[in-house]
């Protein structure tokens, strides 16, 4: 008789003794079950898994959103240099000689000191 | 029961094998679908995703004066484009496009109509009319952004910065010198769009490792400006060819400015010729003429064959050497070594210069920088000429004492008189200051530098006061004195050689005047130089002007405190109290205050200057030829040492002032 067999056999046969039918297996289900402590280990282990994937997809999300808040941003850095590099222009134009001399020569009639005018502050 | 079990097992791996394969079936199929069936199709949408890669126009350094001012700037503009073949209503695109552009419907229209894959429409133009015409949406046409290059100064120092071309190339002065600096890396924008439609950008650069750099050069952009329009009246009144007009600060070879008319805009430089955009200040030579007995009187002083006092025999203006006449302006008998130089007599500097000798002569012009390039690094610069001693003939040997027979450029001269006006020491010349990166680090300075002692202090001391005589009222060049300093300098008319004889032209001459001022700490080095003035051609009357014009102004500009002679001032006052005899009431207050002065200058005392506002005590102790140091605010309230020292006996003198009240 093969080993199986026979516990099987004794699963089902009543104690000789007693005559009670043993039912083995109650007993094995009951010995599998986890202690309180163990089950709490486990949810909580649960708990950080889940909190921790979603952490990551959250972060991965953020990582994104900011990848092109940065390129609008870029876009937009660019954009105002390119009009700061024309205001300088348009300021250099305005601040040439030639036409500081014109303005101050003929729509002020400012005109040049001569060397008595020229009071240094020391 | 035992067998039925069995069978309900293997069903029930059977069922979950079956899903897995299918499952795993499935996958593969669509592997294989996406990867190979798919493919080109796949690639296809995921190259729309980018939206384009663009090459953004390559960026440009920009050009800044000493003070931070912009010389040369690059600012984007739009400009559109067509492709000739993928246009099917050429007649109305060109409306459309014309009616934006301003152009001439027939132009565009026949652009349109050439037989090219790729024609520019219009380039280099406001964004916002490239905007409009990318609204059109017109198949075939498209816009791009490229980089204009601006000279917001117009013609300031356009012969020394150049211009850059289309293409953002470098191609004359320092666009050119310095293009690798200038030039930024190629970005190149990839514009994508994810599953969202959201659009965004990855920037590359391409990998040549290279960043932009910006130039701070020397020049300051008002003195800049100052050479030019003094230099443009003075060669416009002589109806001259053209004109340099270099600024130099000995202390440190700094160049402050480089004119040269005729000028030319750099923003439209296709509309001039190319010569005329020619840096002559260091690619053209001229004989020196007469201010090269500057140098020859620094030799003969160093060299100790004679001094300031030594007397030579001027002929009475005529002197016959190596077979040939050699005559002076003006006939001289006996001159000291001084009134040789002051009155610039050919023949006077002769007779010193062949007591120093012609080969000493020599190695001292080369010492002074002659026959060498200056080291400032600009394009195309000469080096000039001078005969060697073996070579050289009797009569070669004579003239080079006042400055024949021998070429140097515009800023050899300038360096050569800084060199005098430095203490001796001659100084290698720069424009570039500071190359800084984008962020504004710093990539190279340049400093400056000595290239050698020359002469020795005292002697160059002793030259700047012999030529301080050049612009007194004996001298050749009274017209470049400036008021309020001490200035030296020497004058040079010098006779061009005529390109078909190959002789001296009796009608075409170089006016140059090179000096520096003031005399006694020096700051600016100037030279002037007109080139085939008409009618008079003298250089202290045609150059000499030009050097006062911008010596004076620059000084002002510089702060340069003038310090008035007490004997003109007081000569000054003097001759308003006879001349300002009272006509009229209003006048009467002013002749009060000169009279006061004028009196308080008799007496030689120190006046009060209580009671007194900042400005009048500052007018009136400058007056006196006294350094006022001001303490407090409001009024006058005490002074030291008092009023009524001896004037002889200050020259600085403290003032405190009190608000009123």
């Amino acid at each position: 008789m093969t080993r199986p067999e026979k516990l099987s056999r004794m699963m089902v046969s009543r104690n000789a003794k007693t005559g009670i039918r043993v039912r083995n297996s109650r007993f094995k289900k009951r010995r599998s079950r986890f202690t309180r402590r163990q089950g709490l280990l486990i949810i909580l282990m649960m708990l950080f898994f889940m909190g921790s994937g979603i952490s990551y997809v959250w972060s991965n999300f953020e990582k994104t959103q900011i990848g092109y808040d940065l390129s609008q941003l870029k876009k937009e850095e660019m954009r105002l240099q390119e009009i700061n590099r024309k205001l300088r222009l348009e300021l250099a134009l305005l601040k040439s000689p030639q036409n500081l001399q014109s303005k101050a020569v003929k729509d002020l009639g400012l005109r040049q000191p001569t060397p008595e005018q020229i009071v240094m502050l020391p | 029961m035992k067998v039925k079990e069995k069978k309900w097992i293997r069903f029930r791996i059977y069922v979950v094998t079956t899903f897995f394969l299918l499952g795993f079936g499935v996958i593969l199929a669509r592997a294989y679908q996406l990867q190979v069936i798919e493919r080109d199709y796949l690639r296809g949408i995921a190259e729309n995703g980018i939206i384009g890669t663009t090459k953004l126009p390559p960026e440009r350094g920009t050009i800044y004066d000493r003070e931070g001012n912009e010389l040369a700037i690059s600012v984007q503009v739009g400009s559109v484009f067509a492709h000739p073949k993928q246009i099917k209503e050429k007649s109305k695109t060109a409306r459309q496009l014309s009616r934006i552009l301003g152009e001439k419907k027939t132009r565009i229209l026949k652009l349109l109509r050439r037989d090219r894959s790729f024609v520019w429409i219009k380039r280099k133009i406001s964004p916002t009319l490239t905007q409009q015409v990318s609204d059109l949406k017109i198949g075939g046409i498209g816009v791009t952004t490229e980089t204009r290059r601006y000279y917001p100064g117009r013609e300031i120092a356009a012969h020394l910065i150049g211009f850059s071309g289309a293409d953002n190339q470098g191609l004359e002065g320092l666009e050119k010198r310095y293009d690798d600096s200038l030039k930024g890396p190629q970005h190149r924008l990839i514009r994508m769009r994810d599953a969202l439609g959201r659009s965004f950008s990855i920037n590359r650069t391409d990998p040549s490792g290279r960043g932009m750099h910006h130039l701070l050069l020397t020049i300051d952009k008002e003195i800049q400006y100052k050479a030019q329009q003094a230099l443009k009246i003075a060669v416009k009144k002589t109806r001259a060819r053209g004109g340099h007009c270099i600024v130099v600060n000995p202390e440190t070879g700094e160049i402050l400015a480089m004119a040269v008319v005729p000028e030319f805009n750099p923003n439209a430089f296709s509309k001039y010729r190319p010569d005329q955009w020619r840096n002559r200040i260091v690619t053209d030579c001229f004989e020196p003429g007469s201010t090269l007995k500057a140098f020859l009187l620094s030799a003969a002083l160093e060299e100790s064959v004679v001094t300031p006092l030594s007397q030579f025999d001027c002929e009475e203006g005529e002197y016959k050497v190596g077979g040939r006449v050699v005559h002076d302006t003006h006939k001289y008998g006996k001159l000291s070594v001084s009134d040789i130089i002051v009155h610039s007599s050919n023949i006077g500097a002769i007779k010193i210069g062949q007591k120093l000798g012609y080969a000493r002569f020599c190695s001292y012009l080369k010492k002074f920088g002659f026959s060498s390039k200056t080291g400032i690094g600009l394009l195309g610069e000469r080096k000039g000429f001078i005969r060697k001693p073996e070579k050289a003939r009797t009569i070669d040997r004579a003239t080079l004492f006042f400055g024949q027979g021998m070429t140097a450029t515009s800023l050899q001269l300038t360096m050569a008189m800084a060199a005098i006006a430095n203490g001796g020491k001659l100084m290698r010349p720069y424009v570039v200051k500071k190359i800084v990166d984008e962020s504004g680090g710093l990539v190279e300075e340049t400093h400056p530098k000595v290239v050698r002692r020359v002469i020795s202090t005292r002697t160059a001391m002793r030259v700047a006061e012999i030529l301080e005589g050049v612009v007194g009222s004996e001298g050749t060049a009274p017209k470049a004195a400036i008021r309020g300093f001490r200035v030296a300098g020497k004058t040079g008319t010098s006779q061009k050689v005529d390109p078909k004889t190959k002789r001296y032209s009796k009608s075409k001459y170089v006016a140059i005047f090179v000096g520096f001022a003031p005399v006694e700490r020096p700051k600016l080095v100037i030279l002037a130089l007109v080139d085939e003035p008409k009618g008079v051609a003298y250089g202290g009357l045609v150059a000499g002007p030009v050097f006062k014009d911008v010596g004076s102004w620059s000084l002002n500009h510089l702060k340069v405190n003038p310090q008035p002679d007490l004997l003109t001032v007081a000569e000054a006052k003097a001759k308003a109290l006879v001349s300002d005899t009272p006509k009229d009431s209003g006048n009467s207050a002013r002749l009060e205050e000169v009279n006061k002065i004028a009196g308080e200058l008799r007496q030689g005392l120190l006046p009060d200057f209580r009671g007194m506002g900042m400005r009048e005590v500052l007018k009136r102790g400058r007056a006196l030829g006294l350094k006022v140091s001001l303490k407090g605010s409001g009024l006058a309230v005490k002074q030291k040492p008092e009023a009524g020292s001896p004037l002889n006996a200050v020259n600085r003198v403290s003032v405190s002032f009190n608000p009123p009240g």
